[in-house]
């Protein structure tokens, strides 16, 4: 089985606003239902995770192997960031229904070449 | 199986007895009620049969259930034979009531001679009744089911919830699965607000109805028959209520009332009543009215009283509810803010900035939890000395009570610190843009209305956050780490303290506010000023720093 997200130009950040251009590419066992790609935040660090997805597309019986393009306008914020207790990240993640196999693409949105990084700059 | 996980299933197992009770109570008194109501409603489903009325007559001297009751004799005919029967309800006290129009209305439905219908039970033909027994207590249903439904909630949440897993269980579900459940949230506001409407509608619509109809009855001379305090007997103590009968012509006909006004119900406290009842003794003529529709239907005063202010219990709960509702549909709407088209609606004219928690806020929630806090420990403290009084005192509770006792003080210190805060100068902070983006330079203007001369420092810093909620056990716990601070304006000057402007440039590599349900970034203007010998001058200011 496999379930994969390929990209024309590889890209550590994007930038907000940027148009976000991608392929999912799948191997299956079985047919599925259906299979979610999704844009998504989330947090990890010291408090209880929170995530929101953004955009998301749905392929609707989708045969057992096969490939998709995508296309997504990427938000203008929350931009990516890292501190002491608190980090956001953006992913694409794709999900196939029933059974709920996903894979997931972690991304950097942001003006700079990485993540804010919260800890450079913060008082003692 | 290792350390950690036993110790996280025996929290489990100790979580599932704590909301074990919640869950069986809530079982158990919904039982019981739904029980109550089945007694009181089965000669619904009784067999339906038409009674000849032999003898009927009004009786005035029940007690606790009420002092008014029809006292009726019919008789019937079930399978083949004829019967004879006595019984108005299944239970006596249902066939008792406060309301005397209720009895009347009774009379004239069941006139002597006259047929009416009777409820027969199908496996004893001899039971029967003419009235069946009330289900009001269907209303409190909701009551016991928030137990249920809390203690279930608990439970399920221990064993299948996702707070007791780790970042790593976390990780097995899809991510874009984990955003899509704050409905459960939503519907618990809806359920919160529903029982508030509900008690309002139960409890207030009838009289508020009743109130606003009876502007247009007919002005009536009614004497007084009957001007007493009825008792009511429960496991806290004893209830009142006024019971004035009164009766009208309407047309040559004599009819009777007893309802003083729409509000009427049984409650703790004397003395007003017996007010009423002395300005209305037997004999005495006053004006009422009278249902033009329906001269049984009568009231003596038509006036708001201060039982109508209990409608404002239902509606804090409705009101608790809807806020909540509210807010999580904000939370919901804030999703896609950003889009390039939302980002333009934002913020850019100058915005006063609010201060997180004004003096009088914090004064009132620091008064009420004192006031709640010091109630309780006063009833404690009430009984040990009352115990020392009779000779059977304890020092083990003195010594227990000591602590609590100690927190009561240092809450009413609180809240005399709160108030001597009130006087303070209070600090206006404005700035142009409402909000700034990262990188950018805003003008922040603050001025000190009161007497900014009494401050010896004054300080103005700009404060970056985070802040990371999480829970342990069953409280949730917040984290906060500064990312940023600078003091933009640091002065002893009075004339500088009460009015000031400067540049506010916040730096380009941060990160912007960002409000999540657990997560948050925040920035604050912090204002500080010194006062000597009374409390500081202390306020924040949110302000809203957006992306480039």
């Amino acid at each position: 089985m496999s379930l994969e997200f390929r990209f024309r130009e590889e890209a550590a950040v994007f930038r907000p606003g940027e148009l976000l251009r991608g392929e999912l590419h799948w191997d299956l066992p079985e047919e599925p239902r259906h299979i979610v790609i999704a844009l998504l935040w989330y947090t990890t660090g010291k408090g209880t995770r929170d995530t929101e997805t953004i955009r998301e597309e749905k392929i609707l019986q989708p045969p057992r192997g096969g490939e998709r393009a995508f296309e997504f306008e990427l938000p203008l914020e929350p931009l990516s960031f890292s501190g002491q207790l608190i980090t956001l990240s953006w992913a694409l993640e794709a999900v196939v229904y029933p059974g709920k196999e996903s894979t997931r693409m972690d991304l950097v949105l942001g003006y700079g070449d990485r993540e804010i990084d919260l800890s450079a700059n913060a008082p003692d | 199986m290792s350390t950690a996980s036993t110790a996280s299933c025996g929290g489990r197992v100790l979580i599932t007895g704590f909301f074990g009770v919640f869950f069986g109570m809530g079982v158990f008194f919904t039982g019981m009620l739904v029980q109550e109501v089945w007694q009181a409603t089965k000669t619904r489903f009784w067999t339906k049969l038409e009674c000849r009325v032999l003898e009927t007559d009004l009786r005035t001297d029940g007690e606790d259930s009420g002092p008014y009751s029809l006292q009726v004799r019919y008789s019937y005919n079930a399978g083949g034979r004829t019967y004879e029967s006595t019984q108005l309800a299944l239970k006596e006290e249902d066939g008792w009531t406060d309301d005397y129009q209720k009895v009347q209305r009774m009379m004239l439905a069941y006139p002597v001679d006259g047929l009416g219908t009777c409820w027969v039970s199908p496996e004893n033909p001899s039971d029967s009744v003419l009235v069946h027994g009330s289900a009001w207590m269907i209303l409190f249903l909701p009551l016991p089911l928030i137990f249920v439904l809390v203690g279930g909630v608990g439970i399920y949440a221990a064993w299948f919830g996702k707070s007791g897993g780790t970042e790593e269980e976390e990780e097995e579900e899809p991510l874009s699965d984990q955003s899509k459940g704050r409905l459960g949230g939503l519907a618990f506001c809806a359920f919160f607000a529903f029982i508030g409407l509900a008690a309002l509608v139960g409890f207030f619509g009838p009289p508020v109805v009743g109130l606003l109809l009876s502007l247009t009855w007919e002005p009536t001379t009614c004497v007084i028959d009957r001007s007493t305090l009825l008792t009511t007997r429960s496991d806290d103590g004893y209830t009142y209520q006024i019971d004035i009968l009164y009766r009208y012509d309407v047309d040559g006909d004599e009819y009777r009332s007893n309802n003083y006004n729409f509000l009427s119900f049984s409650s703790s406290g004397k003395s007003s009543k017996h007010r009423v009842l002395h300005r209305y003794p037997i004999g005495s003529e006053h004006t009422c009215y009278v249902n033009p529709g329906d001269p049984t239907e009568a009231v003596l005063h038509r006036g708001l009283s201060l039982g109508y202010l209990l409608a404002l219990i239902p509606l804090v709960f409705l009101a608790a509810g809807v806020a909540g509702m509210v807010a999580m549909l904000r939370k919901n709407g804030a999703k896609h803010r950003g889009s390039r088209e939302s980002r333009g609606q934002r913020q850019r004219q100058p915005l006063v900035l609010k201060s997180r928690g004004s003096p009088l806020s914090r004064l009132f929630v620091l008064l009420v939890f004192a006031a709640f806090w010091n109630i309780v420990v006063g009833i404690f403290v009430s009984q040990v000395v009352r115990d020392f009084s009779a000779g059977r005192g304890s020092w083990f509770m003195v010594l227990f009570m000591i602590p609590f006792v100690l927190v009561g003080l240092a809450l009413i210190g609180g809240v005399l610190y709160s108030l001597l805060a009130l006087f303070n100068p209070r600090p206006q902070v404005r700035l142009t843009p409402g909000c700034v983006a990262l990188g950018e330079t805003a003008d922040l203007q603050w001025r000190l209305r009161g007497r900014a001369s009494r401050l010896t420092t004054f300080r103005v810093t700009l404060e970056g956050r985070e802040e990371a909620t999480y829970r342990v056990g069953t409280s949730s716990r917040t984290d906060r780490h500064v990312f940023h601070q600078q003091v933009l304006a640091e002065t002893e000057d009075p004339h500088q303290m009460a009015r000031g402007k400067l540049p506010l440039a916040i730096p380009a590599h941060v990160m912007h506010t960002f409000t999540a349900p657990n997560n948050k970034i925040v920035w604050m203007l912090k204002v500080h000023g010194e006062i000597d010998k009374w409390p500081d001058v202390k306020e924040e200011f949110e302000l809203e720093v957006i992306a480039p």
